[in-house]
């Protein structure tokens, strides 16, 4: 029989290992509430026929996810990875370039700073709707301005078939850009000055020193920004049904358009669900795929 | 110690996560500007219906859908009224945007959460009834003799689904043409006689257009627009004489008789408007044919199609009566005439209900004589009860014209998945006008792709 102290110290062991799951306890629960029960809500539903109220009305299998090698699917899919491309790679190249600019000493550069997140803390409703203002091919600001310089008789259509995706895509990118700005900002100033002087004693200046020495030195913050960028854009939904509502004709039709279109103008639940999952899979997927990357070169 | 008071934090926290979990009602959100740039407060604020305990007051739930700012000074008095004649029933009156009735109503009526009296449009309407959360009023309405003479027939008609009543009508507006006299007069036209068919618009609007400089007609073809949807079921039945859907068998009536034949002329007829005229607004893909109302009040064009909600847009060149230089007349006529769409929106009981009598009360009330005048009038909308004809608040020219357009108006599809149906009809419409698919192909992607949805 064990003594009395050793049962006592195993208890007492126990109980401190017991202790940290206590505490977080509370944490996991709020988690499986709010994201875990929905979840498996729609991932029940993406097997099934469902009203929009959620009725189950019968089970299809995989039919809804049969939608997911569609034409048209394939089509949204298409939209989706040119709204992500060049939405991303505009933000991180005036990101870039504005972050370079805000680096430098420079008079009101204080002002200049606040002033490049301003778009960030705009809702986005709002953004969208301001920006509908602008490029209104009516009585739109920038038709009304390029008009009075004589620049065009006729009124461009910023919002026509052919030039509703570059609209939007530049919405999101004067949105995103403020994000990049500040992540780079803070990888910049954490650089120390001391290698930039011996980049310049080494004869690595200007392009060749940003090549080659800073690029790499953000690399991870970069990997981060856009893995964060990345999960945004793709769910983005706000800016295009703002605007376009995903039209004209499907033009600006993205995933996340696609989903807010089958459950509440089709009222077609399941195969929104499957469009959701299969969403919630790529983006989990990628972001698992680019934080192992940027792991392993921390490693 | 420190143990001790983190546990007892985290029992805290449990237990105030348990302690809110029990709340109902859903959240309260202002949402976002729609095109009629209201506010909203949902329908489920304020006090729910309480049931009577004492047998006296009771608390009867009310909702408009539409703008805060344009419906509270219309229904404050009539609910403050109501509440002075009833002392035994409060009104909870509450305003919801449009662009939330959408999904909210439907999720509220599951919840059994409706209000007693909710305004119904047949976006929602079709919907609500076919998934029995709407009261049949037909009993009703048929034992009220009164309540019968006073509703012309065809606007119950375009309120019935299924054979039943789920609505009582009360904001009626058919598409019509509004136009500006002045433009007319400038292009040499005579003011008075403004165009009545298809033909007439493309000839006016050549010489306005000439003779003005301004865009003669404010005309768009946006995809995936019910306004755009809405243009396309009244063009159809101008030329066909019949509305678009059959609702015994669910389906376009675009393959009857000679019916395609001529749904194809109307088709090619507003492409010729839409890329070959020169009348028209640049970029048509951006708009549909009723974001125009502000172009005609600011003189940017001369003709628009567009309902009697948009006289609250000229509303102050409306009053000026005779001598306003906005005026109206019919929906162009095709060869089988004019025949636009008339909305029939209205009030409608929640089969929820707890309070049925009371409920049908209140919504006999909003549909008298005097309140549906003050509904009508403020707000733009056809004086649709035959009491109301010949009131002092619809003297001016442009309701006769308008009212006219009732006598040969047609249902819009009536069938509970008429967003999906209108959403390919405006499609297909919007790709013939932009050239992408060929008159042939449109009128079959139209029949198709509703086919293949149709549950």
């Amino acid at each position: 029989m064990e003594p009395h102290n050793k049962i006592h110290k195993r208890r007492r062991a126990g109980l401190s290992s017991a202790a940290p799951y206590a505490y977080i306890a509370p944490s996991v629960l709020i988690i499986l509430v709010i994201l875990g029960i929905p979840l498996l809500n729609l991932i029940w539903y993406s097997f099934a026929k469902v009203s929009i109220v959620g009725q189950l009305q019968k089970w299809v299998g995989l039919s809804n996810y049969g939608y997911l090698f569609s034409k048209q699917f394939a089509q949204t899919l298409g939209r989706t990875g040119i709204w992500v491309v060049f939405g991303m790679a505009g933000m991180f190249v005036i990101g870039m370039i504005l972050s370079l600019c805000l680096n430098k000493p420079m008079p009101g550069r204080g002002f200049l700073r606040a002033a490049v997140i301003v778009p960030w803390v705009i809702p986005h409703v709002f953004s969208a709707t301001m920006w509908m203002w602008v490029f209104d091919s009516q009585n739109g600001l920038l038709n009304n301005i390029l008009k009075a310089l004589g620049l065009i008789d006729q009124s461009i259509g910023f919002f026509s078939v052919g030039t509703a995706m570059a609209t939007v895509i530049w919405i999101r990118i004067w949105k995103g850009t403020p994000f990049i700005i500040m992540s780079m900002l803070s990888a910049m100033q954490a650089i120390p000055s001391e290698l930039e002087e011996a980049a310049q004693l080494d004869g690595a200046t200007g392009a060749k020193y940003f090549w080659k020495v800073m690029l790499p030195l953000l690399k991870p913050v970069l990997l981060m920004s856009g893995i964060i960028l990345l999960a945004w854009s793709i769910t983005t939904f706000d800016i295009i049904y703002v605007t376009t509502a995903g039209g004209p004709l499907g033009a600006t039709e993205i995933i996340s358009i696609s989903i807010f279109n089958e459950a509440f103008v089709k009222h077609n639940l399941g195969r929104s669900s499957a469009i959701a999952i299969f969403t919630m899979i790529v983006v989990s997927f990628a972001g698992y795929f680019l934080m192992r990357k940027n792991m392993k070169g921390a490693d | 110690m420190k143990k001790v008071v983190a546990i007892l934090l985290c029992l805290t926290l449990l237990l105030t996560l348990f302690g809110c979990s029990g709340g109902s009602g859903g959240a309260s959100t202002a949402s976002p500007a729609d095109s009629g740039s209201e506010a909203a407060s949902p329908a489920d604020s304020g006090a729910p219906a309480s049931t009577d305990d004492s047998g006296d007051k009771i608390t009867l739930k009310m909702l408009r859908l539409g703008s805060e700012e344009a419906f509270k000074p219309i229904f404050d008095p009539i609910v403050a009224n109501f509440e002075q004649e009833h002392n035994n029933i409060d009104v909870d009156f509450s305003v919801m945007g449009w662009s939330e009735a959408a999904t909210k109503l439907r999720l509220l009526a599951a919840s059994e959460d409706l209000p007693d009296v909710t305004f119904i449009n047949i976006i929602n309407g079709y919907a609500l009834a076919h998934e029995g959360y709407l009261k049949n009023l037909k009993p009703l309405f048929e034992a009220d003799a009164d309540l019968q003479a006073d509703f012309p027939p065809s606007l119950i008609q375009a309120a019935t689904f299924e054979e039943g009543l789920y609505w009582m009508p009360a904001a009626v507006g058919a598409f019509s043409m509004w136009y500006r006299k002045d433009l007319l007069e400038e292009a040499g036209l005579d003011p008075n006689s403004p165009p009545q068919t298809w033909e007439d618009v493309i000839t006016y609007g050549k010489q306005i257009t000439e003779k003005t400089g301004v865009p003669a007609f404010g005309f768009g073809a946006k995809s995936s627009s019910e306004e755009t949807a809405d243009f396309v079921y009244s063009l159809y039945s101008s030329y066909t004489g019949v509305p678009i859907w059959d609702p015994a068998s669910r389906s376009f009536t675009i393959g009857q008789g000679n019916n395609r034949e001529l749904f194809k002329q109307a088709l090619e007829m507003m492409y010729g408007i839409v890329n070959e005229s020169g009348i028209i607004p640049p970029n048509p893909s951006e708009y549909n044919c009723r974001e125009f109302a502000n172009s005609l009040y600011n003189k940017e064009c001369a003709m628009i199609i567009d309902g009697v909600w948009a006289g609250k847009t000229f509303k102050e060149e409306l009053d000026k009566g005779a001598d306003s230089v906005i005026a109206a007349t019919t929906f162009p006529a095709g060869p089988a005439g004019s025949n636009a769409i008339v909305g029939v929106d209205g009030w409608a009981m929640a089969e929820s209900t707890k309070h049925p009598e009371e409920a049908w009360t209140l919504l006999k009330y909003l549909i008298n004589e005097e309140n549906q005048a003050a509904h009508s009038s403020q707000y733009g909308l056809l004086p649709m009860l035959n009491s109301m004809q010949g009131r002092p608040e619809f003297s001016n020219p442009h309701w006769a014209e308008l009212t006219k357009q009732l006598e040969t108006a047609v249902p819009r599809p009536q069938d509970y998945q008429i967003s999906m149906v209108s959403l390919h009809v405006s499609d297909a419409f919007a790709s013939y006008m932009l050239g992408r698919m060929t008159v042939d192909e449109a009128i079959d992607y139209m029949i198709d792709s509703v086919a293949a949805e149709l549950e």
